[in-house]
């Protein structure tokens, strides 16, 4: 079993990395939770995804120590979750645009 | 089905599968594209008033660029230089080390174990990825990885090589495992040939490596 990448500079491989990190302090600094038992957690889906990315499990025990506290329930999540795919839909592009889009020519 | 007589005619396709309703792959949330869940959970987070926004940017922002390894860095460099300050991180290293001005999460219950001629420590997390982000920032990937997390525990010394660091055969190894209840910084050897160096270029020679304990500090002017 190699190490991986000793090298790697970044600490987060995705903005999602970040923001679910950042959600997870955050909520801690403002008192909502212990941190132990954020960490209890992480550490049992660690154990039960052995291959998994790291944030995959963070981002399922916030998940589930959220939903625990009663702060988010799944329905809601779901819905909210159907609104950012369909926000996300809107601004697809479909087709591979070869030019610019906008041009603004330069002083002569 | 008035109106529905063609399943495939949505003004856009994503190609032979069709563009499947959002709605059909919903049904679970474990279902849903890890991005999404968690945008989703900001969204709903904030509008409870539970998290700003802006508040998330500014930690990320923190812990990618004003915190680490050359806190700790700068912790093992007063230690060399001060053996008063040394005792004092060795009996309370949280107190010691805030006197330096790092604290904050993740930087409480902090013990230092120093690395002697005879006995090498390093640290590892075997639960999780517990880390003292004040004095070191983030983990690194391979210190949240299974691989390291288990093989270090049963064979450290193939692990240290792996670093590149090759200790004589004499010299003790000890594994130290940090929990949410006591995080664990190596306080490393202190090189040979840096008498009379400032703290400052004391504290470029101590690498996060050297922290966790994986190799040891830098020499002066030369190969680690």
């Amino acid at each position: 079993m190699a190490l991986p990448e000793l090298d790697a500079p970044e600490a987060f491989a995705a903005p999602w990395e970040a923001q679910i990190f950042a959600m997870v302090v955050e909520l801690h600094k403002s008192g909502m939770f212990e941190w132990r038992d954020f960490a209890d957690r992480l550490s049992r889906e660690i154990h039960a995804h052995p291959d998994e990315a790291y944030y995959h499990c963070w981002a399922r025990a916030a998940l589930d120590l959220l939903m625990e506290m009663g702060l988010v329930d799944e329905a809601e999540l779901l819905a909210q979750s159907l609104a950012v795919i369909r926000y996300r839909a809107q601004d697809h592009h479909h087709v591979a645009r070869t030019t610019p889009i906008t041009v603004v020519s330069g002083r002569r | 089905m008035p109106g529905h007589h063609h399943p495939h005619d949505h003004d856009h396709d994503h190609g032979p599968d069709g563009d499947i309703s959002a709605e059909e792959m919903l049904t679970s949330i474990d279902a849903v594209d890890i991005g999404v869940r968690v945008k989703a959970l900001e969204e709903l987070l904030a509008r409870k008033g539970l998290i700003d926004p802006q508040a998330l940017d500014a930690v990320v922002d923190y812990y990618e660029h004003k915190v680490g390894p050359r806190n700790g860095a700068r912790v093992v460099a007063r230690a060399w230089a001060d053996p008063a300050y040394k005792q004092r991180l060795l009996t309370d290293a949280t107190a010691a080390i805030a006197e330096l001005g790092f604290s904050g999460a993740q930087g409480e219950h902090m013990v230092v174990i120093e690395n002697t001629d005879s006995v090498h420590n390093l640290v590892v997390c075997t639960l999780c990825s517990c880390y003292p982000w004040p004095v070191l920032g983030l983990p690194p990937v391979w210190y949240k990885s299974m691989p390291y997390r288990s093989r270090v525990v049963r064979d450290p010394r193939s692990v240290l090589e792996e670093f590149g660091t090759f200790l004589p055969e004499t010299t003790e190894i000890r594994v130290w495992d940090s929990n949410s209840e006591i995080r664990y910084m190596i306080l490393p050897r202190r090189p040979p040939g840096t008498e009379g160096l400032s703290e400052d270029a004391l504290a470029a020679l101590v690498t996060r490596d050297s922290m966790i304990g994986v190799s040891e500090a830098l020499t002066p002017g030369g190969a680690a």
